[in-house]
């Protein structure tokens, strides 16, 4: 499984997703993980990106909002504990079992 | 120093500026007033389960007086992020005004505090709260204003401005409540509070200078009109607040 956190410099938590990720996916080694940095608004267009921090599981965006517009600005998840500015590690580990 | 932002389209930048350079600053400010401006804000407001957006968050000062609020705070500065995240406070994310990073209908409540003078464009602002508001949702917001101040207040902000060559402390927008009136809103409460700023300290001068939004006041004038507070050393200079209380009509 290949994840990947799209991100762009400016947001707060994409730091806190990697760390988190790193944190929820320690011993499992069938999980690689890179970043991919997003950087102009024709970037986030081109990528689909729809907001920082994005998951990509395999290419694939597990919280895809359909309709949300691509664009560099920072992504709210409902997560059981309210909104955040990233998932919450129950989230994670239940998408990543 | 920032360049002046004489045109309402140009404070976004004057306002990232100033931000990045004195992140925190608004919360060092005014949580040293007696009473507490974020706390007196809120008195009143029931949060508890309710989804609260704070608008324009900076420090996120307001997050302690919001117990049990699902909170969600939004500010366009990194750098006022970085101290909320510090202090415990969040979730917090980077978004603008008129962009906010939320769905239709989402917020219970929309916390503003020392910012809606300074949001432009407002009538974009304004559709923005509308968008995300719930129907039955308020905007809490805190602005300053001129009054109330006392006989002495008025003698020390003339003088402070006098020496910063400023007619009056200027923001981007003005007569928010008649604002809100015409836009459609239904103004349920307005309030204005002086609140107390101890001058105890010569830092306690120059952070009350450094706090205003100042654009094009050269640094040798903040520092002399820090340095004109001296004999107020033992007292205090009331910070005239409104808090307004709408909802959509």
């Amino acid at each position: 499984m290949r994840l990947t956190v799209q991100y762009f410099n400016e947001c707060p938590n994409w730091q806190q997703l990697l760390d988190r990720l790193r944190d929820v996916t320690a011993n499992r080694s069938d999980i690689s993980m890179d970043t991919q940095a997003v950087e102009t608004a024709e970037e986030a267009e081109r990528l689909g990106f729809t907001g920082s921090p994005t998951l990509l599981i395999d290419g694939r965006d597990p919280f895809a909002e359909p309709g949300r517009p691509a664009g560099l600005a920072c992504r709210v998840y409902i997560t059981p504990d309210g909104p955040a500015g990233l998932p919450s590690r129950s989230q994670l580990e239940k998408l990543l079992a | 120093m920032p360049d002046q932002p004489s045109r309402p389209d140009r404070w976004p930048t004057y306002l990232r500026e100033y931000h990045a350079q004195r992140a925190g600053i608004t919360e060092r400010l005014l949580q040293r007033c007696e009473p507490n401006p974020y706390a007196w804000l809120l008195e009143g407001i029931t949060v508890t389960g309710a989804n609260v957006l704070d608008l324009a968050c900076g420090s996120a000062p307001t997050f302690p007086h919001l117990p049990g609020a699902r909170y969600l705070g939004v500010d366009a500065s990194l750098q006022e992020l970085e101290v909320a995240q510090a202090l415990g406070r969040g979730p917090v994310v980077l978004g603008t005004a008129v962009t906010l990073p939320v769905p239709d209908c989402w917020a219970d409540v929309v916390v503003c505090s020392m910012a809606l003078q300074v949001l432009t464009p407002l009538p974009h602002v304004l559709a923005e709260v509308r968008r995300v508001l719930r129907p039955s949702g308020i905007l809490v917001a805190l602005i300053p204003v001129s009054r109330p101040l006392t006989f002495a207040d008025r003698r020390r902000y003339a003088r402070l401005l006098w020496t910063l060559r400023r007619p009056r402390l200027g923001y981007a927008n003005r007569g928010l409540s008649s604002v809100l009136r015409r836009d459609g809103w239904l103004v349920t409460s307005q309030d204005s509070l002086r609140a107390a700023y101890p001058v105890v300290h010569p830092s306690d001068r120059r952070l009350l200078v450094d706090g205003l939004y100042l654009p094009k006041v050269p640094e040798a004038r903040s520092t002399a009109a820090a340095a004109i507070a001296l004999s107020w050393t033992g007292s205090t200079l009331g910070i005239p607040l409104e808090r307004l209380v709408a909802r959509l009509k």
